[in-house]
């Protein structure tokens, strides 16, 4: 390699973890910033599609995640991915997904899909 | 680092459990392959499929869909091949991390620390050049656990005790923890381990960049994820152990000191790793033993 693109690849490396970790702090996602384990979420996450609800293994089918489960660096990534499914694979579906979590232990909240 | 030992030239041996004669120093090398070996055989990625919520749109274009994951693995285990036998060695680590990296990209629910931890120093091992040594690790580690320690310090969750109390008692049904929290105040004990785990994260940082002897901050680290490992009855940080234990030869070696360390047997640092990596499937077994 280069000796000019081994520097520029070790900056773009260590640049990227530094703006993720800048990044972790405004919107509350914990990708690039090493924090496994920073955050214990529980969710719980249900779907239906014109009034009639998703069974749990139709949810593990459409999202891949497990209809209840944990979230260990951010809940941020579990709504994100339901979001963006909806708003990409599942657009003609007319789903809407609500997932009900609580984060280390504190007051249950719920967030809709749009 | 010494540079006449990564710059020997000769036929490198096709033994796997050899390590001499590439361009890169015996230890980074075999730091390269047991880091590999955490990552094979790569089972997410061959049942992953064609991207799904990639972060990068592009990569969910009809274009990309049927071929980028094959090509992908292919050349994954191309590499890990090439990599074991003492092949094209640099560009065999940029391949395999590359690999992880794409994988990723393609597939945001794959996106797990404990799989770009070893991917990451895989990369920055094929960056290898004498004239750096072992810095780029040094920074690496040490931004590892800047970012580490900062997400928890900022988190007023891990100063309370409400993080560590869910994560020992409700997700990992810790026994001897949950005894030991009803014998204090409310969130006293997930404060404490809080707190400590916060600093010791931002000592691991400080060890590692500041401290003139780069063994510290791989040693610290070592310790901290056996003592996590220890008080979780195995059940968190055997990944990181493993890639602590895998990138520890690569720390090791530089200094001129460490003669004795220089002398460990490969197959003891592979018998090491391999046996932290089981642990968690050997715990049962133990736990059964009177």
């Amino acid at each position: 390699m280069s000796g000019v693109i081994r520097p520029a690849v070790l900056a773009l490396v260590f640049g990227a973890q530094v703006a993720g970790i800048v990044h972790a702090r405004v919107n509350g996602t914990r990708y690039l910033c090493w924090a496994p384990y920073d955050q214990i979420a529980f969710y719980r996450i249900e779907a239906d599609r014109h009034g009639a609800a998703l069974t749990p293994a139709e949810i593990v089918a459409r999202y891949r995640m497990p209809a209840a489960g944990r979230e260990n660096r951010s809940i941020q990534h579990v709504l994100q991915a339901v979001a963006q499914y909806e708003a990409t694979y599942g657009r003609p579906d007319s789903v809407v997904a609500h997932v009900t979590y609580s984060v280390n232990g504190g007051m249950e909240q719920t967030w809709t899909s749009q | 680092m010494d540079v006449a030992i990564a710059q020997r030239a000769g036929s490198p041996s096709w033994n796997p459990l050899h390590s001499d004669g590439t361009p890169l120093p015996p230890s980074w090398l075999l730091s390269a392959k047991l880091l590999a070996f955490l990552l094979f055989p790569a089972r997410r990625m061959l049942d992953a499929g064609r991207p799904f919520l990639p972060f990068l749109p592009q990569l969910d274009a009809p274009f990309f869909a049927t071929w980028l994951m094959p090509a992908v693995i292919v050349a994954f285990y191309a590499a890990v091949a090439a990599l074991m036998v003492n092949r094209l060695v640099r560009a065999a680590c940029v391949t395999i991390a590359c690999g992880i990296f794409v994988h990723v990209a393609a597939h945001r629910l794959e996106y797990a620390n404990s799989l770009l931890f070893p991917s990451v120093f895989l990369l920055l091992i094929g960056l290898y050049t004498p004239r750096t040594g072992v810095w780029p690790l040094r920074i690496q580690l040490a931004l590892v656990y800047i970012g580490a320690s900062l997400n928890k310090a900022l988190d007023p969750d891990w100063w309370h005790g409400r993080f560590f109390d869910t994560l020992m008692i409700d997700a990992l049904h810790v026994r001897w923890y949950a005894l030991a929290a009803g014998h204090l105040p409310p969130h006293a004990l997930g404060a404490i381990v809080g707190a400590l785990t916060i600093a010791a994260e931002a000592s691991i940082a400080l060890a590692t960049i500041l401290w003139r002897d780069s063994r510290a901050g791989i040693v610290s680290m070592i310790v901290f994820h056996t003592t996590m490992l220890v008080l979780t009855g195995g059940q968190l940080s055997v990944l990181f152990l493993c890639s602590a234990l895998a990138i520890a030869p690569a720390f090791l070696e530089p200094s001129s000191s460490s003669e004795r360390i220089l002398r460990t047997p490969p197959l003891l640092w592979w018998a090491i790793v391999l046996f932290v990596r089981l642990l968690p499937r050997l715990l049962p077994y133990a736990q059964r033993l009177p």
